[in-house]
């Protein structure tokens, strides 16, 4: 085995602990990366609270962070594939990601998260986008759908 | 609820921000929460054209098409007034305000901008601002000369507050150079800034308004009126700059990286001094007529700029054999350079390599002396209706060595003359008229000497910017693939002759197209006889005048006279004894007429009867098919059927002495084209292209006389003569009752030989059996002006 590889603690809203190597945490996430070099995380005791991801969220997260550490060479179709494979969740699952992610401030995956909604409404028809986004009461009183449906029928 | 509407708002909007506007848009009626959301998204952006609000120029005159295009602009104004007061009223930021309208009203839509930019300019958070505006140049009732500064928008004072302005980009008809009276223009944090057609007053206000602007990274300045010389220091963070139609570009900026210059303007000479912007590593010339690009110049500009990575030549004049010699280059372009021949590129480090090539010049032969295994080769060609296998055969073999990647595009060619015009109300007759005249290569290029400063006193100012419209417009064809609406043009021919403006009903009404022709050739001889030298007396009696002799007899008395005059057309006599232009035309150079004799003393019959003494290059033969019909008052149409050739020969109307003249080079061209049909069975249009070659001639030796000499257009060029022979290269064709009702349609005959109806803006291949269809008979289109070209053999 090579020299122990330097790990650091994070605490999901459920309280269960995860201990990811430091160098991924610290390469992909402005805040912890912040708490390392400015000394207020300690190794020998600390671990950082984060109370607004479940452990699930967490867990994908620490996934992504490790296999963009670890695979940066890979060819960019692979990244791309693996990439596309980790987002294959349901629309909260996203919005749980998109939190957890801006939170943490983990720039390339907001920036991943965000290219897949973006996807989800490009080209789109209003109906489509509702049932992707799972939007089952859209909040307008019938007199205003149909306004708008009046008013935009192309955009159904 | 989902949980991605409930994304806190300013995710939301970054999402949006990079989504299409229309996307982003429709989400306002995805559900009540992203309609909150839509409500303050911080980029603004009305495009009026994108929203559907424009006026097809074929409905300027349907009064429902107006006055629902009336309708859309209102809505869209209120539109942009609703949201913006509820953006400041809400005090929501605005990040980026773009506008975009191409009905602009100068007396009552600058209040309403002004609100909007006062509204803008008070937002602390606006990043970006781009505006837009077109004047509009026709609505009915009132017009505009969308040229007039007055008619400009002007950009009012606040605009200036917005010291967080990060971009600036505005476009067309807006007055900038007030903001300089009172206001010293500052933008701290400017980077990007871009200036289109806009009216700036001055050199000096660039300068003002550059040295306020000390961030600035990427400018863009095109076409700004009252700027005429472009100079650029003191900008350290300047990378990438643009520079479009100015007569004087100095930069001397070391930070600058990419330069793109170039000048549609042709006779405009432009000096350049880039040498001080070392780090140049991209640079794009584009029809720079000023620079010739030798061995000589490039060895220069690779020692100037050592960075230099990217070099694209478009349109530029070239020494025939380039050697292109640089370690650095990685990407290199040659855009319709049509001059170059053959150029060897000895580039190492070379990645990408383009060549555009035209239907009408042979490419160059391209060879890699040292080059890695990478390139790219990627050639354009542009084709007209065909492909020239044999030339494009040859390209190929030349590229050496064989392992470049190539990729091979084909287009529809551009500067095929092949534009339509779009109809702009009852106005075929003046489309018909142009894309006639159009086809006149000797007179593009007599336009194109025209320049804007040339004006002689003796023009008038009306027919001085007819000549510029019509040199402009004949550009634009030549330029678009698209159909061109030539606006300016009409505009400025009603305001020549207000007889096109006459107005049925609220509707401009159809004309006779053979007026629009007469006119506008009168115009045209005016203002380029004034204008250029005294070898180029008149362009236009060169090419189309007609000098006839004629002896006027009067039977009564025995008396005779004779006289002599120069028209620009010949008229074909449509009689029931008339079956063919050739009778038409004898008829109608026999004319009876009464006049005071004073042998008699009192006024006598008598007899005119006309030969042509001097032939022009281009011969305009006008059927006489309409006669005022006083009972119905109207101009009514002879339907008759009259046969015309493809090739014409005028030697029985021309007088002894004209006769005598063309015998020696009517011989040369039997003997000519005996010896190509000899030798080659079938190409019998080989013959033609060499005389469409020697399109610009002079007149021999023994033409002396009263011949009007035609200038040489182009020196070197051996001298030619005429033979009386001529090839018919376009038609003018009405089809209807009347010349004042109907519809007119140009036929013209392309370089190429191959003939394309132009109806408007709709063109259309044609084969030569369709243009002599056109002869009359039915109610089928019929001929009503034919215009010829004169066969010639060089001497």
């Amino acid at each position: 085995m090579g020299s122990p590889v330097k790990k650091i603690m994070l605490c999901s809203s459920e309280k269960e602990i995860f201990s990811v190597e430091e160098q991924v945490m610290v390469q992909h996430s402005v805040i912890i990366n912040n708490m390392i070099e400015d000394g207020s995380y300690n190794h020998e005791e600390s671990k950082i609270p984060l109370d607004c991801v479940d452990s699930k969220t967490l867990k994908k997260v620490i996934d992504y962070c490790t296999h963009h550490t670890h695979h940066h060479n890979d060819n960019q179709e692979d990244l791309e594939a693996w990439d596309a494979q980790f987002l294959n969740v349901d629309s909260n699952g996203l919005y749980d990601l998109l939190m957890a992610a801006n939170y943490l401030e983990i720039r390339n995956l907001l920036d991943l998260i965000y290219g897949t909604i973006k996807n989800m409404i490009k080209g789109k028809k209003i109906d489509e986008i509702r049932r992707i986004f799972n939007i089952k009461d859209h909040g307008f009183t019938p007199e205003e759908e149909e306004q708008n449906r009046k008013e935009y029928p192309h955009f159904y | 609820m989902d949980k991605i509407s409930d994304l806190p708002k300013i995710i939301l909007h970054d999402i949006l921000s990079r989504l299409p506007y229309k996307d982003a848009a429709r989400t306002s009626v995805l559900s009540k929460a992203w309609h909150e959301t839509w409500s303050s998204f911080p980029i603004l952006v009305f495009h009026g054209f994108d929203q559907g609000v424009f006026l097809r120029f074929e409905d300027t005159n349907d009064p429902l098409k107006i006055q629902d295009h009336r309708r859309k602009v209102s809505n869209f104004l209120n539109s942009v007034d609703r949201t913006l007061v509820r953006f400041h009223h809400h005090g929501f930021a605005i990040k980026e305000f773009s506008l975009s309208m191409t009905f602009f009203h100068p007396q009552f839509m600058p209040h309403r901008v002004d609100r909007w930019m006062k509204i803008v300019g008070e937002s602390s958070s606006i990043q970006v601002l781009k505006l837009k505006l077109k004047v509009v140049d026709y609505c009915r009732g009132f017009e505009f000369d969308s040229d007039t500064v007055d008619n400009y928008y002007c950009l009012p004072p606040d605009v200036v507050k917005a010291k967080s302005l990060t971009e600036l980009e505005l476009s067309g008809k807006i007055r900038v150079d007030k903001l300089f009276v009172n206001h010293r223009i500052r933008f701290p944090m400017l980077r990007i800034l871009s200036l289109i057609d806009v009216y700036l007053g001055h050199d000096q206000a660039m300068e003002d308004l550059i040295s306020g602007c000390p961030m600035i990274e990427d400018l863009k300045l095109e076409h700004c009126v009252g700027l005429e010389n472009v100079k650029v220091h003191d900008l350290p963070k300047l990378k990438s700059a643009k520079f479009y139609g100015f007569r004087e570009i100095h930069v001397d900026v070391p930070s600058l990286e990419y330069l793109h210059l170039g000048n549609d303007e042709l006779e405009f000479p432009c000096d350049i001094n880039i040498d001080k912007c070392r780090n140049l590593k991209v640079l794009l010339l584009e029809a720079v007529s000023s620079v010739f690009v030798s061995n000589q110049w490039l060895l220069e500009l690779f020692d100037k700029f050592p960075s230099l990575e990217r070099l694209e030549l478009c349109g530029c004049i070239t020494s025939e054999s380039l050697m292109i010699s640089s370690s650095r280059l990685k990407v290199l372009s040659f855009w319709a350079c049509l001059e170059l021949k053959e150029a060897k590129i000895d580039a190492p480090n070379l990645e990408s390599c383009r060549y555009f090539g035209t239907h009408s010049h042979m490419p160059a032969a391209i060879s890699f002396v040292n080059c890695s295994n990478k390139v790219e080769f990627d050639a354009v060609f542009a084709i007209e209706f065909r492909l020239d296998l044999e030339w494009l055969r040859a390209f190929f073999q030349h590229i050496e060595p064989r392992n470049v990647t190539l990729s091979l595009r084909i287009m529809k060619d551009s500067s095929g003359h092949t534009a339509g015009l779009f109809n702009l109300g009852n106005t075929c007759y003046m489309n018909s008229t142009l894309q006639c005249l159009h086809s006149v290569p000797e007179l593009k290029s007599a336009l194109i000497q025209y320049s804007h400063s040339g004006r002689n006193n003796d023009v008038d100012q009306s027919s001085h910017l007819l000549t510029v419209a019509t040199r402009d417009l004949f550009n634009e064809l030549d330029k678009s693939v698209k159909p061109v609406a030539p606006m300016q043009f009409w505009m400025l021919l009603r305001k020549k002759y207000p007889q096109f403006g006459q107005l049925h009903n609220g509707v401009f009404m159809q004309q006779d197209a053979e007026e629009c022709w007469t006119q506008l050739l009168y115009t045209l001889s005016q203002s380029l006889r004034s204008n250029g030298s005294s070898e180029n007396a008149d362009a236009v009696k060169a090419l189309f005048g007609i000098e006839l002799i004629s002896r006027i007899h009067c039977q009564e008395s025995n008396e005779e006279s004779s006289e002599t005059e120069s028209v620009y057309s010949l008229k074909c006599h449509i009689s029931q004894e008339v079956n063919h232009l050739h009778e038409g035309i004898k008829q109608g150079l026999k004319s009876e007429l009464e006049k005071a004799s004073p042998a008699l003393g009192r006024s006598a019959n008598y007899l005119k009867e006309s030969r042509i003494n001097a032939l022009p290059r281009y011969l305009t033969v006008q059927f006489v098919r309409f006669f005022w019909k006083r009972e119905s008052n109207q101009k009514a149409k002879i339907l008759r059927k009259v046969d015309y050739p493809l090739e014409l020969d005028v030697y029985d109307f021309c007088s002894d002495d004209l006769r005598k003249k063309l015998e020696a080079p009517r011989k040369l061209l039997r003997d000519e084209e005996g010896k190509k049909l000899g030798l080659k069975g079938s190409e019998k249009s080989s013959v033609q292209k060499d005389n469409d070659e020697k399109m610009a001639d002079a007149e021999g030796s023994s033409n002396g006389g009263g011949e009007p000499s035609v200038a040489p257009m182009e020196e070197g060029e051996k001298a030619t003569q005429m033979t009386g022979i001529y090839d018919l290269v376009a038609v003018l064709t009405h089809k209807g009752r009347s010349a004042d009702s109907g519809h007119y349609v140009g036929w013209v005959k392309q370089e190429n030989g191959k003939w394309i109806e132009f109806d408007d803006d709709n063109p259309k291949p044609r084969i030569e059996d369709d243009i002599t269809r056109l002869s009359g008979g039915g109610d089928w289109h019929m001929a009503y002006i034919i215009m010829y070209k004169a066969r010639v053999v060089s001497v």
